[in-house]
């Protein structure tokens, strides 16, 4: 379970001898999400979706506020015990994919494993199972240059489900997929949904941000539902 | 996947960039790892001829003065040279005078004729000359004739010294035995008896069982006796000649260890060479000692004592005086006594004798201190450049590895995001650098004893004086490459750092 309390994100640009500007990417955001529950974050470029998703997913901390993983604290963790909480906790698909395109696919999948310091035997053979959900047991050794979209997108999916984590976040997982293969994206992740998993997904799609259990809207980094 | 997988193929994609910093670093290294290497080697070369015997000596010579005459009409093209030769007498005295040195020796290095020519040669001289009528050229009939020219100018020769080298060369170019036929073509008959008078002693040294030496030339000195003492030379087999005794007789010649397994090639055991003849710039010698390995492998000309012939120095001058007289002489220190301390006592000694400036003395120590000098002050200049160069690849792949570490940010990012922590980006950058720098560090070892011969014979061919022998030092090899691989490391932790250290969502922004 996740709790935002009193989440502020901001920037403090300096705007010459004028002095500084505090420009707000999240204000006063209060939320809590619990096991299980399929997100979706929606809005208009610059209500501060992108923020809520990275807050969320400890890839950025917020500025002000309290935020609890299961009732722990994590504002105070190191660079290292963030690190660890985002490799076993939680896994992230992007819309750009975002995979390394030096390793292939199965070497992929096992990248997060690697950090969780899973030997390698173990590593790949839940490598080729992930890919082997995901429809991909023929692509086991291809370099992403190599795929499809969607293709791409499902090894990222694999990728983050390497660690067996309880959140999985999705930004925009199906803006460059065309609607066929956004659909089926969107199957598999519905079906990790149905699973157990716990889902934060941003859209644009106001279809896909219909598909979760709860459709948090911003406005202006506000919470405005 | 492990780190150093990973960074293999980083280091696979870009490969242009990837080879040009590890050609720099690799240049850098060798250059370095080589003027180092010839500074090393030149350092503990100097320091073994430091504790060898040659370094307690010192020469002592004529000065080469030029004597202006005092008119002034006439002042130029008047001008001598003056020539000093030392005596017997006030070469010993000098021991008395200057404290610092106990002994002393003459040597003349030169390169000795293995087989006897028509001509007659300077060297010439002493028991192995004289008018040997034709006697030698009993030992070989035609086949002297055949096998070379100087048997036959021989043939055509009046005798004395002709004569003999003729009768020489056709033993050394034969090997032929006593038991040879009437010579065809040549005056003088098998059965002519020699000159049996004051002569006696060298006719009973040609010895018709002469065999031919593998070599032609054989590199040598004309010692007296206290050179072997000098260099600490010992006899392994049979002895060495002394000052002591008469300078009569056939003179006995000592070969050093390694030449004296190949002078001669049916010879292979030293042991059996003692007695036998060997004849030298048409003299003839008796082989009477064989010397021990030289340690020290001490030289002269650049050839190694054990490489050598020794004969004493009276065996090749002509004259009575010649044979007391030293051109150069060569005194040792005692173990109390500083090299430069008793050059200084020897020259004013023997300046005194034959007047101001007449004579120099040079410490051995301090002329080989002069040539290692004149090379290190070459190598310090190309260290300082070969630094700089190494410098340059290390900034090289500074730039490279901040290059990478920009252009990869959004991989850093999502490596961060999927559970890496900041020292574990770094240690990845940090493995991808080292790679590189261990390739280009264990290449440009492998490339710097080529830098060692190359540079040190550049420096050894246009040396004025002395050669001396250059060798790859490893430990300096080693140290250089593991200098080279911490530079690599340090230059390329900045980049790493940055690149651990960015900030996952701007990395993850910047689409």
């Amino acid at each position: 379970m996740i709790n935002l309390i009193g989440i502020n994100k901001y920037w403090d640009k300096t705007l010459g001898p004028e002095g500084q500007e505090r420009v707000y990417g999240l204000r006063d955001v209060n939320i809590d999400i619990n096991r299980g529950e399929f997100i979706t974050i929606m809005g208009p470029s610059g209500s501060g979706k992108s923020t809520m998703l990275q807050i969320l997913g400890l890839l950025d901390l917020p500025s002000e506020g309290q935020f609890l993983l299961e009732g722990n604290d994590v504002m105070a963790l190191s660079d290292r015990e963030l690190a660890r909480v985002r490799n076993k906790f939680f896994g992230f698909v992007f819309q750009s994919f975002n995979l390394l395109p030096e390793l292939n696919a199965v070497e992929n999948v096992q990248l997060p494993m690697t950090y969780a310091g899973i030997p390698a035997k173990q590593r790949t053979e839940r490598a080729c199972e992930l890919l082997e959900k995901v429809g991909l047991s023929h692509r086991l050794y291809h370099n992403p240059r190599a795929m499809s979209g969607g293709e791409q997108q499902r090894v990222a999916i694999a990728r983050a489900l390497a660690n067996d984590p309880g959140f999985l976040f999705a930004d925009e997982p199906t803006g460059n997929l065309p609607s066929e293969t956004g659909r089926q994206i969107m199957e598999i992740i519905q079906g990790l949904n149905k699973e157990g998993m716990t889902i934060i997904m941003v859209t644009h799609d106001d279809n896909l941000g219909k598909m979760g259990s709860r459709c948090l809207r911003l406005a202006d980094g506000k919470i405005i539902n | 996947m492990n780190a150093f997988i990973l960074s293999v193929r980083y280091i696979r994609s870009r490969k242009l960039e990837s080879s040009l910093a590890i050609v720099g670093i690799i240049l850098g290294v060798a250059t370095l790892a080589g003027t180092l290497s010839l500074i090393a080697s030149y350092e503990s070369y100097y320091d073994k001829f430091s504790r060898s015997p040659s370094s307690r000596q010192v020469r002592v010579m004529q000065a080469t003065r030029v004597r202006v005459t005092d008119e002034p009409a006439v002042l130029i093209g008047t001008t001598e040279i003056e020539n000093v030769r030392f005596t017997a007498d006030e070469a010993k005295a000098a021991l008395e005078v200057c404290p610092d040195v106990d002994s002393f020796y003459e040597a003349e290095y030169r390169t000795f004729a293995t087989t006897a020519s028509a001509s007659g040669t300077s060297d010439f001289g002493g028991p192995g000359g004289g008018p040997m009528m034709g006697a030698p050229v009993a030992a070989s009939g035609t086949a002297a004739t055949a096998a070379t020219g100087s048997a036959n100018q021989a043939s055509g020769g009046t005798g004395g010294e002709t004569g003999a080298n003729a009768a020489a060369g056709a033993n050394a170019a034969t090997g032929t035995t006593g038991a040879g036929s009437p010579p065809a073509g040549n005056d003088a008959p098998p059965d002519m008896p020699f000159d049996g008078g004051m002569f006696g002693a060298q006719a009973e040294a040609i010895d018709t069982t002469l065999e031919k030496p593998a070599l032609e030339e054989i590199d040598g000195a004309m010692v007296t006796g206290g050179f072997f003492n000098a260099y600490s030379l010992r006899a392994q087999y049979g002895d060495i000649f002394s000052d002591a005794g008469g300078n009569s007789g056939v003179p006995g010649v000592v070969l050093g260890a390694t030449l004296a397994q190949k002078v001669y090639a049916s010879v292979t055991n030293p042991a059996d060479l003692i007695g036998k003849k060997l004849i030298l710039n048409n003299t003839t010698y008796n082989i009477i000692g064989v010397l021990a390995n030289d340690e020290w492998n001490s030289s002269g000309r650049n050839i190694t004592f054990n490489e050598m012939a020794f004969v004493p120095t009276y065996a090749m001058r002509s004259g009575s005086a010649a044979r007391t007289q030293y051109r150069n002489l060569t005194y040792t220190t005692k173990t109390s006594g500083t090299p430069a301390q008793a050059a200084i006592q020897l020259e004013n000694y023997f300046n005194s004798i034959h007047g101001e400036g007449s004579v120099i003395s040079e410490a051995n120590l301090d002329t080989f201190n002069k040539e290692v000098t004149k090379r290190e002050r070459i190598l310090a200049l190309m260290t300082i450049l070969a630094s700089a160069s190494a410098l340059t690849a290390a900034i090289n792949l500074f730039n490279l590895m901040t290059s990478r570490v920009v252009r990869r940010r959004r991989p850093i990012a999502i490596m961060r995001a999927i559970g890496a922590w900041n020292m574990k980006v770094f240690g990845q950058i940090m493995v991808e650098a080292s790679i590189i720098g261990t390739v280009g560090a264990l290449a440009g070892i492998a490339l710097s004893p080529v830098v060692v011969n190359v540079l040190g014979n550049m420096l050894e061919n246009s040396a004025s004086n002395q050669s001396i022998p250059v060798s790859v030092n490893v430990p300096v090899l080693i140290a250089v490459g593991l200098g080279a691989l911490v530079i690599s490391l340090i230059f390329a932790a900045i980049p790493a750092k940055n690149g651990s250290s960015l900030v996952i969502t701007d990395a993850l922004r910047a689409e």
